[in-house]
């Protein structure tokens, strides 16, 4: 039978984590429920594609509940699913990276001529509704400051000041030195000032 | 108090934006002024971050991840293979995207090579009789050359005698019958998935 949605909405993550093993479909639902806008709008921000971005949400729980028995309840279950989360965003961000070289047309190309005429034409591609959604959520100046910062820093300040995750947290999610995590974060707090400042002038 | 030394430190700035300064520090900052400008904007850069709105997936997220995770099914639960079909076509928009374009080209297709014979009915009758007579021949010319190449061979005059009589032609048949098939079990043996001591890739 399945569970009181009361006593899931209650429980702490731990608490639903066992309910989750022990095959309550109910108990999946409730992780999904807390989980789904703070995933999904982590990996929209970095890969700022609402349809990629509902893809990788949805492969970072599939593979997070498909190995919740490996999930080790001395962790907070979001430091889990983000550090899943990212890692799914920041593989995509680097296929993406070198998707991108065919943008600057043909390595094969000779000529200047035979470069422009290989590359692809971004400007060209019609705007879909969807583009016009991201263009209205995305479209903010902090927003674009945001876009703008290197992977890395951008994980980092999303989680630190989007998702209000301790340093320690973020360190231990993203497998880096406490000290990297902070120096990425104050550099992105810098590149953040900056960049809406200069908008300002 | 306000010397140089005393300037907020980036830790300084972290707990100053969590609201627990030290007291001698939060003194400086009342007097010193490029400090506080500083400390200011990052408290206004974090309020803008913290101010950020979260993100609503689709509708239906949480169903099509129930769709897309499979948990530890025992074989006898498995779904049966159009239902896991069906949930991979259904898993996401690109998969159903993929799957109607598909359908869409083989219907299509399909369509159009129904159409195309109904307008060249002719055609597609003389085309049949060109085949029809063409593959006789060419049977007819492979079954004419095997043949005298068997009445040729040296030991054909030998087997012939040796089933020359009802009795040993049902020995022979009876033999390689029993070769066939234990031919096919053994492949069939050989090529079943093991049942058990796979290793789940992401476990």
């Amino acid at each position: 039978m399945a569970e009181p949605r009361s006593d899931l909405a209650t429980a702490t993550d731990q608490e639903v984590v066992v309910l989750a093993r022990a095959g309550r479909d109910a108990a999946y639902r409730e992780l999904i429920r807390r989980y789904e806008r703070p995933v999904f709008s982590l990996i929209y921000r970095m890969v700022r594609d609402r349809e990629l971005a509902e893809d990788l949400a949805q492969e970072t729980f599939v593979k997070a509940l498909n190995a919740i028995e490996s999930y080790r309840p001395e962790f907070k279950f979001s430091s889990w699913i983000f550090k899943i989360a990212n890692n799914a965003a920041i593989d995509q961000l680097r296929r993406r990276e070198l998707d991108t070289l065919s943008l600057d047309g043909s390595p094969n190309a000779e000529t200047a001529d035979a470069v422009e005429a290989t590359a692809l034409q971004i400007s060209d591609r019609k705007e879909t509704p969807l583009d016009e959604l991201e263009a209205r959520e995305l479209g903010g100046a902090i927003e674009d400051a945001i876009a703008r910062l290197r992977p890395e820093y951008r994980a980092c300040i999303l989680l630190r000041h989007v998702e209000g995750r301790p340093y320690e947290e973020i360190a231990e999610m993203l497998s880096l030195p406490l000290g990297t995590v902070k120096t990425y974060i104050h550099r992105a707090r810098n590149e953040l000032r900056m960049a809406l400042e200069d908008l300002r002038e | 108090m306000t010397s140089e030394s005393l300037h907020l430190s980036l830790d300084d700035l972290d707990a100053f934006l969590e609201g627990h300064l030290e007291v001698v520090k939060l003194r400086h900052l009342e007097q010193c002024d490029p400090c506080r400008e500083f400390a200011r904007a990052e408290q206004q850069l974090a309020g803008r971050l913290a101010a950020l709105p979260l993100f609503d997936p689709g509708a239906g997220f949480a169903d099509r991840v129930m769709i897309s995770f499979r948990p530890a099914l025992a074989p006898a639960q498995a779904a049966p293979m159009w239902q896991r079909t069906r949930d991979r076509v259904f898993a996401s928009r690109r998969s159903l995207a993929l799957a109607a374009g598909v359908a869409l080209a083989v219907v299509g297709s399909m369509g159009a090579s129904v159409a195309w014979s109904l307008s060249h009915q002719d055609t597609m009758t003389a085309a049949g009789h060109w085949l029809t007579s063409q593959a006789g021949q060419a049977l007819w010319v492979t079954l004419r050359g095997l043949a005298s190449n068997l009445f040729e061979q040296p030991w054909y005059s030998s087997v012939r005698s040796f089933i020359g009589s009802p009795e040993r032609l049902a020995l022979v048949s009876g033999s390689l019958s029993l070769a066939y098939l234990t031919g096919v079990l053994t492949l069939r043996r050989l090529l079943k998935a093991p049942a058990s001591g796979l290793v789940r890739a992401n476990a």
